[in-house]
């Protein structure tokens, strides 16, 4: 049976691979490959955070000699582990999505647009690829203090401000319509940065209270208030997105959900039983 | 988009904050001090524990920090209340804000240990079990 020490010795080791398996793809990127400065910004996030990761694992096993110090270790080893594997969903799409498979004109202008929002100027975006037939955001609130939480047990540099991920369907880069739906994901960022969910939500608690007291447990309001808010946050991004970029925005609904199907021989909305 | 969720994050974030409160309550043994930022983590759980027992308003006094925001991490919370089977559980956590003898300080530090690696536990546990694609919405 190994000792104590040589359990989480390897475990240390095991995150160590694991970490130098990620950020190997940023290291040796295709070098014929072009990448948003955004991106570029990431990928020397990921490897600098895998330097400080991979440090602190090698320095196993330090001052630490009682058991004690070890179940610690092995709780922060767990915890890193969980945290690069967050990570380690984003960083093969967003090398896949290097500027000659990206709506790279486009993304641009909606970065500028973006931009003359006041308080926005100097936030940026790193798109990448998903395999779903869908477009995310990854909220900034969410992801940077995982992000800085993770780099904190580490003592490695805190998640890039203001730089934002959303995800695109990797098949849909030349679409024009469909793309028009990025505008919606900036929304889901300006909802989440400006702290609009937390306003809305002790409100939307209040009122449950108020109206479902005795049918409504503690729990279930929590659960009911987080869909409203939710729903809440999706209506705001798609006025958002329709202030940002006009009514196009509407169009890649037509794609998306095949609205046509709702119109008639003449073009009009049939309402069907 | 709607239909991608968050859920499998929101595990992830309680976790992690989890292991930074177990981190400042073994500094807290040493030291015989707790940081501001214990202290309000603190605050956090224990106004949460009692809002779920007397079904008080959850996210009245929320701020950006606040750990316990999301669906997912009040039902880990209650969970983890429930098996801990300790009676007054935020009641002896709320006494570690207090001044207190240091012989029952330290015992309630083991106790609020236990608590948040419990937390952590559950938390990451149903991260890393959780099943879901992407992270975003």
């Amino acid at each position: 049976m190994p000792t104590l020490e040589e359990q989480v010795r390897h475990d240390a080791s095991s995150l160590y691979q694991f970490v130098s398996s990620i950020t190997q793809h940023c290291d040796s990127k295709n070098p014929a490959a072009a990448y948003l400065s955004s991106s570029e910004r990431f990928f020397k996030y990921i490897i600098e955070l895998g330097q400080f990761t991979k440090a602190y694992v090698k320095d196993f096993p330090g001052a630490r000699t009682q058991a004690a110090q070890f179940l610690d270790l092995r709780d922060d080893i767990a915890m890193l582990r969980g945290s690069w594997q967050f990570l380690h969903l984003f960083v093969k799409p967003a090398l896949d999505s290097d500027t000659l498979h990206l709506p790279t004109s486009l993304i641009q202008g909606l970065i500028e647009r973006f931009r003359e929002i006041p308080d926005y100027a100097d936030t940026d975006f790193v798109i990448y690829h998903t395999d779903l037939f869908n477009y995310l955001n990854v909220q900034l609130n969410l992801f940077k203090p995982i992000a800085d939480k993770s780099a904190d047990l580490v003592k490695g540099p805190k998640f890039p401000e203001k730089l934002v991920l959303i995800g695109i369907p990797y098949s849909q880069s030349s679409s024009i319509f469909m793309n028009c739906l990025i505008p919606h994901e900036m929304g889901h960022h300006v909802f989440g940065d400006k702290g609009i969910g937390a306003k809305f939500r002790p409100v939307v608690e209040k009122e449950l209270q108020q109206r479902f007291a005795t049918t409504l447990s503690t729990l279930d309001r929590s659960a009911v208030t987080n869909i409203l808010v939710r729903w809440t946050e999706e209506l705001f991004c798609d006025v958002f997105a329709v202030r940002l970029v006009g009514f196009c925005y509407s169009f890649a609904f037509i794609e998306l959900f095949d609205i046509s199907k709702a119109l008639d021989e003449d073009g009009k909305l049939a309402l069907r039983a | 988009m709607v239909s991608v969720n968050t859920d499998r994050t929101n595990y992830l974030s309680l976790a992690l904050d989890a292991r930074k409160t177990i981190k400042a309550l073994m500094q807290a043994s040493v030291t015989g001090t707790e940081t501001p930022e214990l202290k309000d983590a603190i605050h956090d759980t224990v106004e949460s524990l009692r809002a779920l027992s007397s079904g008080a308003l959850l996210f009245s006094h929320l701020h950006p920090q606040f750990p316990y925001q999301h669906y997912e991490q009040v039902k880990t919370l209650e969970e983890v209340q429930s098996a801990m089977k300790e009676e007054n559980l935020a009641d002896r956590l709320s006494e570690l804000n207090d001044a207190v003898e240091p012989a029952h300080r330290e015992e309630l530090i083991k106790l609020a240990i236990a608590f948040f690696s419990a937390l952590e536990n559950r938390a990451l546990q149903r991260y890393n079990t959780s099943a879901s694609s992407a992270s975003g919405r």
